[in-house]
């Protein structure tokens, strides 16, 4: 199937591309929605993409990269994602772990919350929606001060 | 259909009681209920990204 990404495309190419983390880890078990959420951080101009099916893959991902943003899906077989948040805000503390997965319950979110999660973000959002989400938060995270 | 199956006192004496304890009930369905709102109730991308920006300004300041 082919996806097109146009209106992400023009959406991006109409703002300040400058404010984005050097690099992003994706931990989701979904292989269609890691090349989904790829394609969405590519066309917002992250360079920097590393991947994980699972959260100990991620884990081990994230100790030797320490990226600077973890996109982190909750419902995955093993560890979950509720349980790896807080393994990597211990851990590295500057690192931003944004959730973004199909639950939004309003237990999930607050634990994401007190889990340390900088934000959270539902993925049956429409795709334009989660660029954007991603772009302002990236912008707040890691644009410059006089923005 | 056997003349057995039709006697209502030799049913009776195939049923053999089961003792529930009506706490264990009770916190099961307590456990349902809790499953069902959670698995089921979405919380609003707005009122998500509201919950969230306490934490991303602090983050920005810090």
């Amino acid at each position: 199937m082919k996806i097109s990404f146009d209106a992400i495309s023009s959406f991006a190419s109409n703002r300040c591309m400058q404010a984005l983390p050097k690099s992003v880890l994706l931990i989701d078990d979904e292989a269609h929605v890691r090349m989904y959420v790829r394609l969405i951080l590519q066309q917002l101009g992250v360079n920097n993409i590393l991947e994980a099916p699972n959260c100990e893959a991620g884990l081990e991902i994230f100790k030797t990269e320490l990226p600077e943003v973890v996109l982190l899906d909750i419902n995955m077989p093993g560890m979950t994602g509720l349980e790896l948040l807080p393994k990597i805000t211990r851990m590295y503390p500057e690192t931003a772990v944004i959730m973004l997965t199909g639950q939004a319950s309003r237990q999930l979110v607050e634990t994401a919350e007190h889990g340390g999660a900088v934000f959270y973000i539902r993925k049956d959002l429409d795709r334009t929606e989660i660029a954007r989400l991603l772009e302002d938060l990236f912008r707040q995270l890691f644009g410059e001060e006089d923005e | 259909m056997s003349a057995a199956d039709s006697n209502p006192r030799s049913n009776a004496q195939k049923v053999r009681p089961m003792r529930y304890s009506i706490g264990q009930i009770l916190m099961e369905i307590e456990e349902d209920r809790e499953g069902f709102v959670s698995g089921r109730e979405m919380v609003e991308q707005d009122e998500i990204s509201k919950l969230f920006k306490r934490r991303v300004q602090k983050r920005v300041r810090e």
